[in-house]
């Protein structure tokens, strides 16, 4: 079912790193693309080249092809990278990114539990010398810059898994080693996917449209300005415990929309605060709705 | 306390009370940054999301430390200063102005407390006013284990007995204040709801019978204590349900030796109501009937006939020379 709402985007550089991780979600190539596979769970993979330019363009790409996408999904960045000091195979989430070339940083927001966290330097070669505590990739940062401009900042995050280091140099990162190495992660990156899944899901029922509003939208002709009125009288209404007041209201004939949203200001008007002062605010005198209804019937 | 990470700003990465700080807060990821506001001021954050795993933010505060206090927001009505040597709170209080205010829910402690008492001393030397507000963006003894905020302030105002030093908080973190000879000239304010508020938007905040607790502490060990009953949140049984409160209350501590209390009703900046709303869509409170009126939101329901009641029963209790509304 791949209609199903994508919770997050995986994004890799390369094929290789791309492999396991499609046989794992089980993703399906998206058919207007040869770099996008979806699943039925929630999950896009993107695979965008190597390199900070692909990484820039792959993701403007994918943004310019899906101009109404939701913006409030999460973002992961999956792939492999050299170490000062972890072993091959050890991973980490970046809480820092760094832009090897001029030095500016930036900050994933620390809300992923569990995992080992460091610093992370985006560089345009492979580092052969390592010369800090850190891994070191090459798509991290222009990833982070690229999926926070569009999505929401605190579920950007790059995940990396040490493939080299001073004492295992970049010569023996075989194709075969990628495949094992995120093999052998696919357990972590499961949970971390799911763990972002379940915030950005969280996320999307916040914005979601309440189902009477929907409903309700689809029965009447609104404005723009009464489009946002009722969408957030049907949450005032949810979140005050009044979902079968609601029911009840928008089941009710009225004569346009107008005179339904005035109807539903009227009945919060009168639940609030000590009953007997004041009544509420001005809402409150408009009028209820009544007499025949005008339902725009387009729908 | 638990913090995801702890940020510290390079210029201050050295100082003995930034080690110090560190040497408190356990083992936990320590991040590097040039200035606080690569991390708290950015565009795209979730103030709700991170309140889930807030970091800690160790800065140095630059420019104005101390600043006038809003109009009727303390004792001296208008001639007092606030200063914030913390930005937020570790509580999640769902009626809180800090929610809207800010767009991380990181906690910022800036730790430069030298140069917060240089200000002060000279916002002292220049205005008639000598009341200093702690506890306006933060919660000033929340995160007292950290910050050891009374080592350092409580001998400083000790030393300058013509200031006063107000301390709002909700914490129980009393013992450090407590190892202190009380100060004439420093009142630790404690904010309280009736507990039906307290229970259902009051999040993380200790339990009101602690609370009291903590400020008879206070209070038999001769510290001026003083309580604010803010905000007041219009509901059914409200009047009844502060009356309640007001009997725990002066049965616990005494009214007669008490600084000062005071009411104030709920009221928000509008824009910070509406940020509210988008982060807690499905909260009750946020989604009541509201009036607005000069750019502050507060709810339908409530106002000057209800806080009047309230204000009636709450001076039975104690005398109207300590009693003032909080605007």
């Amino acid at each position: 079912m791949l209609g199903d709402p994508v919770l997050i985007n995986l994004v890799v550089a390369h094929g290789l790193e791309a492999k396991p991780l499609i046989a794992l979600f089980d993703l399906q190539p998206q058919e207007d693309s040869d770099n996008v596979y979806v699943s039925n769970s929630g999950v896009r993979l993107i695979v965008t080249g190597m390199g900070r330019q692909n990484v820039e363009y792959s993701l403007a790409q994918w943004v310019e092809t899906k101009p109404s996408a939701r913006r409030d999904m999460a973002w992961l960045n999956v792939g492999i990278a050299g170490h000062q000091n972890l072993a091959v195979g050890d991973t980490l989430i970046a809480n820092k990114i760094i832009s090897g070339p001029d030095n500016e940083s930036v900050f994933p927001t620390p809300i992923i539990s569990g995992l080992r966290t460091g610093t992370v330097i985006t560089v345009d070669r492979p580092e052969l010398n390592y010369p800090k505590d850190a891994a070191y990739d090459m798509e991290a940062f222009a990833f982070w810059r690229s999926a926070a401009a569009f999505g929401p900042l605190d579920l950007v995050q790059s995940y990396k898994i040490v493939s080299d280091n001073p004492d295992s140099s970049t010569d023996k990162v075989t194709p075969n080693l990628i495949t094992e190495l995120i093999d052998s992660a696919s357990k972590e990156i499961e949970g971390l996917v799911l763990q972002l899944k379940a915030l950005a899901a969280k996320q999307q029922s916040l914005v979601s449209d309440p189902p009477a509003f929907v409903s309700a939208k689809a029965s009447y002709r609104l404005s723009v300005t009464q489009e946002i009125q009722l969408r957030r009288l049907c949450h005032r209404f949810y979140a005050l415990q009044m979902g079968e007041s609601l029911e009840v209201i928008l089941s009710a004939s009225h004569r346009d929309s107008r005179a339904l949203i005035g109807a539903l200001h009227t009945a919060l008007g009168h639940t609030d605060g000590n009953p007997g002062r004041e009544g509420g605010e001005s809402l409150s005198r408009v009028e209820a709705g009544g007499g025949q209804t005008e339902r725009n019937q387009a729908s | 306390m638990n913090f995801s990470s702890v940020y510290i700003e390079d210029e201050i990465a050295e100082t003995e009370r930034v080690i110090d700080i560190l040497a408190r807060v356990g083992d936990i990821p320590r991040i590097r940054i040039e200035r606080y506001g690569e991390i708290f001021n950015r565009a795209g954050q979730n103030f709700r999301l991170q309140k889930q795993a807030p970091a800690l933010i160790l800065a140095k505060k630059h420019g104005k430390k101390v600043l006038p206090a809003p109009d009727g927001y303390g004792f001296e009505q208008g001639s007092g200063f606030y200063f914030s040597h913390m930005l937020n709170c570790l509580y999640d209080c769902r009626y809180c102005f800090l929610q809207g205010m800010y767009r991380s829910a990181h906690y910022i402690l800036f730790t430069n407390y030298e140069d917060f008492m240089h200000d002060i001393l000279g916002q002292s030397a220049q205005a008639a006013g000598n009341v200093f507000y702690s506890g306006y963006d933060c919660d000033s003894l929340a995160m007292e284990p950290v910050s050891g905020f009374c080592n350092s302030f409580i001998p400083f105002f000790a030393n300058r007995p013509e200031m006063t030093l107000e301390i709002r908080t909700k914490s129980t973190q009393v013992r450090k204040l407590l190892e202190f000879d009380p100060l004439p000239n420093c009142v630790v304010a404690m904010s309280f709801t009736p507990e039906a508020a307290a229970k259902r938007w009051e999040h993380r905040v200790p339990a009101i019978t602690k609370r009291l607790l903590a400020m008879r502490k206070l209070q038999q060990a001769g510290w001026p204590v003083a309580i604010r009953f803010e905000p007041v949140i219009a509901e059914p049984e409200v009047e009844n349900n502060y009356a309640r409160l007001f009997q725990q209350v002066f049965s616990t501590l005494n009214g007669e030796l008490m600084h000062s209390v005071s009411l104030g009703e709920f009221r928000l900046p509008t824009d910070f109501h509406k940020k509210m709303v988008k982060l807690y869509p499905e909260e009750g409170l946020l989604a009541r009937e509201t009036i607005c009126s000069d750019g502050m939101v507060s709810l339908a329901g409530g106002g000057a006939e209800m806080m009047q009641a309230i204000e009636s029963r709450l001076l039975t209790h104690v005398d109207s020379s300590r009693y003032y509304r909080c605007a």
